[in-house]
């Protein structure tokens, strides 16, 4: 007992017992760092194999997207699959490799599984494809004329199709998408599909290794370029000029140049269809022509006219499901100059109401449609004036659909609501114009499927 | 307790030399481990987060696809990836922090919002 009292000697115990401890705590903090630090190295390497997964997932979004039921990746029948051993990165990059499985899920859809492996990670991702119909609507002309001191807008959801190259020196701004059969440069600072490009951006056939046929964001987003419509879709062109043939199939009335023709209306939809120099005809409805001003036919093919307008003076009888429409044709190397449209405070209108004691036609679409016949010319909004009321009334609703060889000039501040299918459009050198497409009160063409995409539905990290 | 420790070996009371030397000695290696082990732990900790920070910072560059970071502009020295027997044009883009890191990705073009 009085030996285990005695405390001689017990230093070198307690040193001891540290020792243990310390060595025991230092053994559990470095196992405990060294776990830590080979984690992050682990996600180090899984995050590179999953730029890499990513990478090789790109790939075939755009090479499906691309080619679609063409590629050889597809597969074909429901249920069939196509796997791919290798991605061929640039072994410089050192990236690791890729192999992936591509399985036809429904008729619609694809189902994409990468798996991506980097020094020891791996990394499994997987997208849906699925097969979606891209959609077309606004303007459609053989060739685009913007002057490089012009600024062309195209709203939101308004496209442009271009027959032929598009080569112009000017701003645009396409809120909507863009399909053009020859290459076309887009400069910096143009809008496209909703994106705006920061520096040229060149769409052509001949660079193997940028600037594809194709530049597709989403279904409703995309840029086709040197892209045959016409071939694809047969009478697609020309769909516009056959609509309107096929309205005029019964009597119609139109002034030209400097013969003005007139005989009974059908389709009925309007009582009279007059020509007015002067004065307002009371008791009817009926299409105004004004004249511009008292200058008529200034040049020898022009016919000039102040605003194409609207009245129902007298007129009480009105039913509800009346709409009003205007036809207006314009003959073969004609031009017609319109100075004036409206005011948006009559958006959806042809023209003002005399009588607005007939609230029934406010709630009614009305629109005109121009058509051009070969070498014919419509110009909208010249010598319209610069001041605040004259720069209010240049709201036009319109379709205009014309031949291959006729043109319409859009001046200065002139909005256009509907849609253009001529051969040429042009805007004048320093104006800033506008085309919204809109089917309701102009547009009687409505967008139409011009392709399909494999467009990505689903991505999982 | 390291000072008591040091005290009570100074204490020559019923320790013979050979057992004061071996409990100095016990204590210098302990002290050793103890300040070698800190100083290993806080070198492989600050490590991990210096990976973390970088992989981070690396991985947000990327995404935003910065034109920086492009290694490969029509590069001739390097090939386009492959697939399906065609190739796929676009961008390599590489970003790599002080050296420790280095991400790389490809980006094909019609994917490329610019």
């Amino acid at each position: 007992m009085n030996r285990l009292k005695n405390k001689d000697g017990s230093a070198i115990l307690w040193t001891v017992l540290l020792t243990v401890i310390i060595t025991i705590l230092l053994g559990t903090l470095l196992t405990l760092s060294y776990g830590y630090h080979n984690s992050t190295i682990a996600t180090v390497t899984k995050q590179q194999a999953y730029f890499t997964a990513r990478s090789a997932t790109d790939m075939l979004i755009s090479e499906l997207g691309e080619k679609g039921a063409d590629s050889n990746l597809m597969p074909r029948n429901k249920g069939s699959k196509v796997t791919v051993d290798d991605f061929n990165f640039d072994e410089s990059m050192k990236m690791g490799k890729a192999n992936a499985v591509i399985e036809k899920t429904s008729e619609d859809t694809v189902e994409v599984k990468v798996t991506a492996t980097y020094a020891d990670s791996k990394y499994t991702m997987t997208a849906t494809l699925k097969n979606q119909p891209i959609f077309f609507g606004g303007i459609a002309v053989k060739r685009l004329n913007i002057p490089a001191t012009s600024t062309f807008t195209l709203t939101e959801k308004t496209d442009l199709y271009i027959d032929d190259e598009g080569q112009f020196t000017g701003k645009l701004n396409l809120g909507g998408n863009l399909i053009t059969k020859g290459d076309i440069k887009l400069l910096a600072g143009s809008t496209v599909a909703g994106t705006t490009f920061s520096n040229d951006v060149f769409f052509d056939n001949n660079s193997a290794t940028k600037n594809p046929k194709k530049k597709i964001w989403d279904s409703s987003r995309f840029i086709i370029s040197n892209y045959t419509l016409e071939a694809k879709y047969p009478g697609f062109v020309q769909t516009t000029r056959m609509l309107v043939r096929s309205i005029f199939s019964g009597n119609y009335n139109y002034q030209l140049c400097n013969n003005f023709y007139s005989s009974a209306f059908n389709p009925s939809l309007v009582d009279t269809w007059q020509v007015d120099k002067f004065a307002w005809h009371n008791n009817s409805r009926y299409i105004r022509i004004a004249f511009y001003d008292s200058i008529i036919f200034t040049d020898k093919d022009a016919f000039d006219v102040n605003q194409i307008s609207y009245s129902n003076t007298g007129y009480t009888s009105v039913k509800d499901d009346v709409t009003s429409i205007a036809y207006v044709l314009v003959d073969k190397n004609c031009k017609l100059r319109i100075r004036y449209g409206l005011t948006t405070d009559y958006a959806g209108f042809l023209g003002f109401m005399q009588d607005i004691s007939n609230a029934l036609l406010d709630k009614k679409l009305s629109y005109i449609n121009v058509y051009l016949e070969d070498g014919a010319v419509l110009e909208l909004g010249n010598s319209a004036g610069n001041s605040d009321t004259a720069l209010k009334r240049l709201n036009f609703y319109m379709s205009i659909y014309g031949t291959e060889n006729s043109k319409v000039v859009l001046h200065n501040n002139v909005k256009v609501h509907g849609s253009i299918n001529v051969g040429e459009l042009e805007i004048r050198p320093g104006a800033n114009a506008t085309v919204k497409y809109i089917t309701s009160n102009g547009g009687q063409v409505a967008k139409q499927k011009v392709d399909e995409i494999w467009t990505i539905s689903n991505y999982t990290d | 307790m390291l000072i008591k420790l040091r005290k009570k070996l100074l204490e020559k009371s019923g320790m013979t030399l050979v057992e004061t030397v071996v409990g100095f000695s016990l204590l210098a290696i302990a002290s050793t481990m103890l300040f070698t082990g800190l100083m290993t732990s806080v070198s492989l900790i600050k490590e991990a987060n210096d990976y973390k920070v970088s992989s981070a910072r690396v991985s947000t560059a990327l995404d935003v696809e910065d034109e920086a970071l492009i290694v490969s502009s029509n590069n001739e020295t390097m090939s386009l990836p492959s697939v399906g027997g065609s190739t796929v044009p676009g961008e390599y883009y590489k970003y790599s922090d002080g050296g420790k890191i280095s991400y790389k990705v490809f980006v094909p073009s019609s994917l490329d919002p610019n």
